[in-house]
């Protein structure tokens, strides 16, 4: 019984605090502390806004390089399974933090995601010397409902742009 | 036996779908996992044919039972270790997964006391709740623009994708799916208790989650939802188990006074 009440008290604050942020945050707290460590394993801190609360943007991340006569592009991972496709696409939900409108209390996540842009670049494109990796991320604006059938595409609009070289890293 | 109980349930099902998923993506994993793009240490202890043998023979056990609460420990740290230390890579499938492990092994084998399945019940009540309130409190989802954005989100295909791009100019359509899809999640706490009401919410949620399989490809997802719900509320019915339609006919035909059947003559009654 003592399980079921602190299981489920878990699963409700999180979800509460979750849906308004402007709450005192319970974390803060001795019981919100004790909380935590039980929601690691049990997921109990989970809020699951993640059933598609607000449907975010779809990203691509596009990592070029120009050589002298050629530009040498990658568009993502080769992913053969849908599992693994699932999950690459989580992560690309995490470069909604790089949208400009993208408020302050997000810095941290802003410079995670920045830092681990350049770790990808660095590992599946890395700069060369007078060769420089750009990285661009876009976000897909899909087609508008009640557009007639065959007549809309997806658009896309860049929401990140940098030029990253040997020595340094530049934002456009 | 004459019934299959839900614990059982949960956990031969969740270890069934965990096992699938595993299988499934493992051709990706190191392409993911194994990779120097992330900055946290990945699980470096045990990797390559090693894990995949760990998960496998931890998966097995839970499916067929073996030392299932100690599997389902087992497993649980290890799922959470390769997958959820690695929040980039993390949706829902993996915080579902480890929730039903988590209860798989807290819960005993034969649980006498219903707390533990109104653990697992109240729990995906919750769950369903938020999620719908999330989805009435934004205006995305009464006009339809959200179920539409999300069924047809490049990188989410399912089976039934290009038919679902030829509904665009359907508006009226994808306003009622997303209706619908507020009402069943937000009323499930309610619905899901009121006996007449039940299996019709049943099937409704259910419905929901096909629908996320076949539009938007994530099999996992609604594979996992239905192993909770089923074990939640609904492992008790015969088709699961088709021995339980002749128990439940001997039970009935029993006086009520005698739940064991009628005692045996003593001498002293002959």
């Amino acid at each position: 019984m003592a399980l079921c009440v602190v299981q489920c008290t878990s699963l409700l604050l999180h979800n509460v605090l979750a849906l308004c942020p402007s709450l005192p945050a319970v974390g803060a707290s001795q019981i919100g502390k004790l909380l935590r460590v039980h929601g690691q394993y049990t997921r109990g801190h989970t809020s699951h806004g993640f059933f598609a609360p607000q449907v975010a943007s779809m990203f691509i991340l596009q990592l070029s390089r120009e050589g002298t006569n050629d530009t040498s592009r990658w568009n993502g991972p080769a992913l053969w399974t849908t599992g693994g496709k699932t999950r690459y696409i989580a992560f690309l939900n995490w470069l909604q933090y790089l949208l400009p409108d993208s408020t302050n209390a997000h810095t941290a996540q802003r410079d995670h995601v920045q830092a681990i842009l350049h770790r990808i670049a660095r590992t599946e494109m890395p700069p060369r010397y007078g060769m420089p990796t750009r990285i661009t991320v876009y976000a897909v604006k899909p087609v508008l409902l009640g557009t007639p059938n065959g007549t809309g595409r997806p658009e896309l609009r860049i929401v990140h742009n940098e030029t990253l070289s040997i020595n340094h890293t530049s934002h456009d | 036996m004459t019934e299959l109980s839900w614990v059982t349930m949960l956990r031969s099902g969740t270890a069934f779908v965990v096992l699938l998923t595993f299988w499934e993506s493992w051709p990706d994993h190191q392409q993911l996992y194994g990779t120097d793009w992330w900055p946290e240490a990945t699980i470096r202890w045990i990797d390559g044919i090693g894990l995949f043998a760990l998960y496998n023979v931890l998966g097995l056990m839970l499916l067929l039972a073996i030392f299932p609460r100690m599997a389902a420990a087992a497993l649980l740290i290890l799922h959470v270790r390769i997958y959820l230390d690695h929040a980039w890579l993390t949706y829902g499938f993996d915080d579902m997964a480890v929730m039903a492990l988590f209860y798989g092994a807290v819960t005993p084998n034969e649980p006498q006391s219903r707390w533990w399945r109104l653990m697992v019940q109240l729990s995906l009540c919750i769950v369903y709740f938020f999620a719908g309130l999330a989805k009435a409190l934004g205006p995305t989802w009464w006009t339809g623009e959200a179920i539409w954005k999300a069924s047809t989100l490049p990188g989410f295909e399912g089976s039934l994708s290009p038919l679902v791009h030829q509904l665009s100019a359907w508006t009226a359509l994808w306003m009622l799916a997303g209706w619908l899809v507020i009402v069943i999640k937000t009323f499930y706490p309610i619905c899901i208790w009121i006996p007449r009401l039940r299996f019709t919410w049943f099937c409704l949620i259910t419905g929901i989650h096909l629908a996320t399989a076949l539009v938007m490809g994530l099999y996992s997802f609604a594979a996992i939802m239905l192993v909770f719900n089923t074990a939640a509320f609904f492992s008790r019915i015969p088709i699961l188990h088709p021995y339980a339609i002749t128990g439940r006919f001997r039970q009935r035909a029993r006086p009520s006074h005698f739940p064991e059947g009628p005692p045996n003559p003593t001498p002293s009654d002959v």
